[in-house]
């Protein structure tokens, strides 16, 4: 089906709203420049605030001399770790259910101890940028190096280098058991067993890190930041110790997430610095120190064993998955869980066996990145997969054919999939969609294909019982308001509520508005991570318009005496469905229930699925609300002689459940897609003893115009999703199988197998050689 | 890093410049800025004074003589990819050009500049040195013309002296029956460094190779002519299995480093390739040439 | 507006700003716009920081004439946005490598966070904020919306105005034309594709008209 024709289909569901493809209520502002980003705002009398770094991975802090930085004219503070009222605190996993068993401690500044080059170690405001940046080089830290270690498996080792104080290396780890894998491979005919790696992946985000603080007469400090999460109020008032509703977050249109802006980034360093100076104060990272220290994707180790017989039907899976969590411990515990319950990918495997371990080391520290875990495993699993068709004669859409989960069917952990599982379709489809094989342009041209099948969580683990709230309010002239906590990435995360609250109060998108992300003024909603906002807010937007919808329908059944069920919403009118011209406008049902004190307001709290803690023994049990499946298709050419990798085709093919804005749908395929091409083939922040060998975006480099091609995006609606109308998340999925999909185009292509990402051309050609 | 405490001086003339060179020996020249204030931003070159060529007229302009072409040293690289003379007589150079960074630095980047810069993976130089190039170091009292090889002592190192500027670069026309092609590798489409890059200038005569010119970029501390593989060219019949054998000799003579970008091995794979890459498309050129003429 | 509170320091909270404005988001977004003017003499009283050694100058920008005090060592891109309160221009890299703050000098796109203000003396600036006219938005503003051209929007302003320069020189680029011209902006949200698309779009009603 072509691009027009899909959208025709979702124009002929009956939706007068969802499934139109709408220019988002932002896209105004974008083209003119006028959005104000965190670092587009200025206040009177704003200082600028910057922080001092860790020149060391590891080291002893010794002693810090803040004079000479605070003698120097138009500094207004200097701080470090003594000057923080709690400069410690525990990781917290859950914005309300807090998890016990993972605690892993977070400095705000550091303290007595380095653990990672970039660690922050001190902070200073300035009247100017130049007099900050001035300021930073006349402090004075005493160092005192320390050995420290670089490789999770060197730290995982019994008596390797301490990383942090008390805490093994070793943060945690899970365990997945079902039944007995040895027999397993008993039953095999054929077993693959290979070792892969995968690098750190930068966000690369095009706006860096950025905020403004300020702190207004009643002590109540703002901080108008670039987020993913306003929940961190709470923590930055803890630091603080202050009681949560003296912190409140604003949070800006953001210049790209992808869950590099999920833990906290400048929130607490801005809280502090106002706090102190009594005056607003812009902390904006640059690229550099971006790069330097924020939390990366986790490099991985992950041995694989694989066990099939003769007709390939998979037997037996045994994996072994070690990350690096860098220095400090943030989301690991989470990304590891997500590994492993992934571990298996989307396939019916009888005997199951995987140890994953997540360990410190004096790298950068490791946190959240779009797919969370998951596009690593993907890596191995699906390469294992094209291995194994290689050593049966089958093909790699053969091969996975027989092997998929299906509806009704339980993972490895014990989790049946109670919704329509797209395999083998959108392998089938994706496939399909390449079409005709292209032919080399030359002799040192080599063409290949390759797939790679997916599944991917959306809504958050479901032990961490996630809520979402949303208010949607109608006015008396029927303009709608929603006021909801959920931040903007980009993806259409608001103007999404805008279209289910459209949809059901059957008002024009012109006259919705919607408020989002103030911690102050619109219902928490959660974090945009996860790929849960559609299904949580979403949700939630749906249940509050609903409620309206209701009292509505029952005031004008009354006026009409007929049932509210004959009753429906549309273009500002209460329409009798069967008699469509019997309408009363929706104004005058508004004025009646204003009167009779009917309320044409609602905040509605959405919950995902409640469940406890699996068995981290077995692993077996729920994790996960919910899968988003698909299957990524790639056509490439490999110059053998140089090693170039030049991209020819690529397809999405996702089941999207339902696609609320088929545009903004369309933008995240795109989008993830573009991301795991660039983890395939060029990123990889590359680091010799904890020291970054890619500062910049001169040597980390991400695809440009000229390397990418159109992406042929087929998305599947199977209606099955448990977000609003069925839809399902994209965000994270949409980058997990890509980068295996390359891999398996470029591995047949030259008839070699590269286990570790990315596919630079030196590599390509070094694995040439050998072979 | 924010620049900072800089002072930055605009001559109107070239007397003027010179006069502020001699004052300020410590200035540093902007012409495009495109390399000057990244490495000032990086902290890797500091600076109180800066003496701006921008507003001296007798640094632009790409004006026809009568044996070659004379390229002002503030004549930006996108001025060089759209002149008809240089795409006329030195396409090669045009190309180079076309391969720098990205849209926005051609339209900043000087050829004064990206050759003074002496960055071993600079784009234009390879292709210059391979047309036979030469340069003028002006200062104050006198002015000398150097071959653009012996321009360059190391990394983002030139034989200028303080007082002296670079005025323009002369290109003579080449040779008939000449061919020039340069070829570039680097890890992405667009907008990244040359992990290594070849430039080749061949001649025919009678159907054997008359001169022949191989320069190697970003591997070794400055562009260098791999003269011992132009010697094995000379006189010779073209052929694959010529350009493979100096394809391998040229690889000999490549000194690179490993960095980030690449390997020593590596490096020296893509000389070999690149190499026999632009003898090849050097000669269909010079074949083309001397077909139009029969 | 209600007076200024009397401060030690001489400042004033965002507080008594906003009373004028009844607070909240939108009042947020007009302050920067109002004080503009205010901001740069703020600066200079601010610590009595003494300037390193000031030039002035003089720029046009988007058809309007500026003269500025401004220190060598500021970029033109800081100067749009700290001095002129044109923050559509962004910064991103600081080296020239994303692209984010491509503007349009003498018609050519350059990189603003590399080019110094005091060279920018006598020359014409573009910014995205000078290419719509108060009848209609340019043609390539319109086409990115219709061809959603843009995610986060962060990379947009700088991914128009070098579509622009493109335009403004070859009025029917090729899809690889167009990607060559636009390799020195980069999108992370991955939406090239659309630009390119949107690209092709406003060239035809470029073309039209």
């Amino acid at each position: 089906m072509s691009d027009a024709q899909k959208k025709e289909k979702s124009f002929q569901s009956g939706h007068k709203i969802i499934g139109k493809p709408l220019a988002r209520h932002d896209a105004w502002d974008k083209v003119f420049g006028k959005t104000v980003y965190a670092d587009d705002y200025f206040l009177p009398g704003m200082l600028y605030g910057k922080v001092l770094r860790s020149e060391y991975a590891a080291a002893n802090i010794l002693s810090i001399d803040t004079s000479e930085a605070e003698k120097l004219p138009g500094v207004k503070a200097v701080m470090t770790a003594k000057d923080v009222p709690n400069n410690e605190t525990i990781t917290r996993f859950g914005q309300t259910h807090s998890v016990g068993g993972f605690e892993g401690l977070y400095r705000i500044l550091a303290y007595k101890k380095v653990r990672f080059r970039g660690e922050a170690v001190a902070l200073v405001a300035a009247e100017t940028e130049v007099i900050a940046q001035k300021a930073l080089k006349l402090i004075k830290v005493d160092y005192k190096p320390l050995l420290g270690v670089f490789n999770p498996i060197e730290a995982k080792k019994p008596g390797a280098y301490k990383v942090g104080e008390s805490e093994s290396n070793v943060i945690c780890s899970y365990k997945v058991r079902k039944d007995d894998v040895e027999k397993g491979f008993a039953l095999s005919d054929v077993i693959v067993e290979n070792t892969y790696r995968v690098p750190a992946q930068d966000h690369a985000y095009i706006e860096p890190e950025s905020g403004v603080a300020w702190i207004d007469d009643d002590g109540v400090i703002t901080i108008r930041v670039s987020t993913q999460v306003i929940e961190h109020f709470r923590e930055v008032a803890e630091v603080l110790g202050l009681p949560h509703n003296r912190v409140r977050v604003i949070g800006t249109m953001i210049g790209g997430g992808f869950g590099g802006k999920e833990d906290i980034t400048v929130e607490s360093y801005l809280a502090l610095l106002t706090w102190k100076t009594k005056r607003p104060v812009k902390l904006t990272y640059t690229r550099e120190e971006s790069i330097l220290a924020h939390g990366k994707r986790h490099p991985y180790f992950m041995k694989y064993r694989t066990g099939a017989t003769n007709d390939g039907k998979l037997m037996a899976l045994e994996a072994e998955l070690i990350s690096d969590a860098g220095g400090y411990v943030y989301l690991s515990p989470w990304v590891l869980l997500y590994s492993t319950v992934g571990a298996t990918g989307p396939y019916d495997i009888p005997y199951v066996k995987v140890d994953s371990y997540t360990v410190l080391t004096n790298n950068t520290f490791s946190s959240a990145m779009r797919g969370f875990g998951v596009p690593q495993v993907c890596f191995a699993y699906e390469s294992q997969m094209d291995e194994l068709a290689l050593r049966l004669n089958l093909s790699p859409l053969e091969v996975r054919k027989k092997n998929y989960l299906k509806k009704g069917k339980a993972m490895a952990t014990g989790r049946v999939l109670d919704r329509y599982v797209a395999f083998p379709e959108t392998a089938e489809k994706a496939l399909a969609a390449l079409g005709e094989q292209s032919k080399p342009k030359s002799p040192a041209e080599k063409i290949g294909r390759g797939i790679a099948s997916g599944m991917t969580s959306y809504g958050r683990m479901v032990f961490l019982h996630d809520t979402s709230r949303s208010y949607v309010g109608l006015d008396m002239d029927g303009s709608v308001t929603v006021r909801c906590g959920v931040q903007d990435l980009g993806g259409g995360q608001s103007s999404s509520l805008a279209q289910i609250a459209a949809e059901v109060l059957g008002v024009p998108m012109k006259d919705i508005k919607v408020y989002i992300a103030d911690t102050a003024l619109t219902p928490l909603a959660g974090t945009t991570t996860a790929t849960r906002q559609l299904y949580m807010s979403g949700n939630a937007t749906l249940k509050a318009a609903k409620e309206i919808k209701k009292n509505l329908l029952n005031k004008a059944a009354d006026i009409l005496e007929v049932k509210p069920e004959s009753l429906d919403l549309q273009d500002k009118k209460v329409v009798v469905k069967e008699a469509p011209d019997q309408t009363i406008p929706l104004t005058d049902v508004i004025a009646t229930c204003a009167s009779d004190g009917i309320p044409l307001y609602n905040v509605a709290q959405f919950n995902a699925p409640f469940r406890e803690l699996i068995d981290f023994k077995t692993g077996q049990g729920q994790v996960f609300p919910d899968f988003t499946f698909g299957t990524h298709a790639a056509e490439i050419s490999v110059d053998v002689e140089t090693g170039k990798v030049k991209v020819l085709k690529l397809v999405a093919c996702l089941d999207v459940g339902k696609a609320i804005n088929p545009l903004s749908v369309e933008g995240q395929l795109e989008g993830g897609t573009i991301q795991g091409l660039g983890y395939a083939l060029m990123e990889d922040v590359v680091l010799k003893k904890g020291v970054t060998l890619t500062p910049s975006l001169s040597e980390y480099l991400i695809p440009t115009s000229l390397d990418v091609v159109d992406i042929d995006k087929v998305m599947l609606e199977s209606g099955d999703g448990l977000g609003p109308f069925g839809a399902k998340g994209v965000g994270e999925p949409s980058v997990t199988s890509i980068a295996p999909a390359v891999v398996n185009a470029v591995c047949d292509a030259l008839g070699i197998r590269i286990f570790d990402l990315p596919l630079t051309p030196e590599k390509i050609v070094k694995a040439l050689k050998k072979s | 890093m924010i620049l900072s405490e800089i002072r930055l001086h605009s001559p109107q003339s070239l007397a003027e410049a010179f006069k502020l060179l001699e004052e300020l020996k410590e200035a540093r020249i902007a012409a495009g800025g495109t390399d000057l204030f990244v490495d000032m931003k990086q902290g890797l070159i500091e600076a109180r004074d800066i003496i701006s060529l921008q507003k001296i007229e007798d640094l632009r302009g790409i004006g026809k003589e009568d044996k070659g072409i004379r390229i002002g040293a503030m004549v930006t690289a996108q001025e060089i990819i759209s002149s008809s003379l240089i795409n006329q007589h030195i396409p090669a150079l045009a190309d180079a050009a076309r391969s720098m960074a990205s849209c926005q630095i051609r339209s900043m980047a000087t050829i004064g500049g990206n050759i003074s810069s002496a960055v071993p993976s600079a784009d234009l130089p390879p292709s210059l040195i391979a047309a036979d190039a030469t340069v003028e170091l002006r200062c104050s009292e006198s002015f000398r013309e150097v071959t653009l090889t012996k321009l360059f002592a190391g990394p983002r190192e030139t034989i200028c002296q303080t007082g002296e500027l670079l005025t323009f670069i002369f290109v003579p026309f080449p040779p008939p029956n000449t061919g020039i092609s340069y070829q570039k590798f680097a890890l992405r489409e667009a907008n990244a460094l040359a992990v290594a890059s070849v430039a080749s200038r061949l001649t025919l005569k009678d159907g054997k190779i008359d001169r022949v010119a191989v320069v190697l970029g970003a591997v070794a501390p400055t562009p260098i002519e791999a003269l011992k593989t132009s010697e094995f060219l000379s006189g010779k019949e073209p052929s694959q299995s010529l350009f493979e054998e100096a394809s391998l000799m040229a690889k000999k003579e490549a000194k690179p480093i490993s960095d980030i970008r690449g390997s020593i091995w590596y490096r020296k794979e893509l000389i070999s390739i690149l190499t026999r890459r632009a003898l090849t498309e050097a000669l269909l050129q010079a074949q083309r040439k001397s077909r139009t003429k029969e | 507006m209600e007076k200024t509170k009397k401060k030690k320091r001489k400042t004033f909270t965002r507080r008594d700003f906003l009373k004028g404005f009844g607070g909240g988001a939108l009042s947020a977004a007009v302050v920067p716009q109002l004080l503009a003017h205010d901001i740069d003499s703020l600066r200079t009283k601010k610590g009595n920081i003494p300037l390193f050694s000031k030039k002035q100058i003089s720029l046009t920008v988007n058809e309007k004439k500026f003269s500025l005090v401004v220190e060598p060592a500021e970029t033109l891109l800081h100067v749009l946005r700290e001095k002129l309160n044109l923050t559509g221009t962004k910064t991103m890299c600081a080296r020239g490598e994303c692209g984010g703050c491509t503007v349009l000098l003498d018609g050519n796109p350059v990189y603003s966070c590399l080019y110094l203000a005091v060279r920018a003396d006598g020359k014409k600036i573009t910014t995205i904020e000078g290419l719509a006219t108060k009848e209609k938005l340019h043609p390539v503003q319109q086409a990115f919306i219709e061809k959603d051209g843009y995610q986060c929007g962060f990379c947009t302003p700088g991914f128009i105005i070098s579509s622009v320069a493109l335009l403004n020189k070859n009025n029917n680029p090729t899809l690889e034309e167009t990607k060559n011209a636009l390799s020195g902006n980069l999108c992370r949200c991955g939406n090239y594709s659309r630009i390119h698309e949107a690209v092709a779009a406003a060239s035809k009603n470029m073309r039209r008209a």
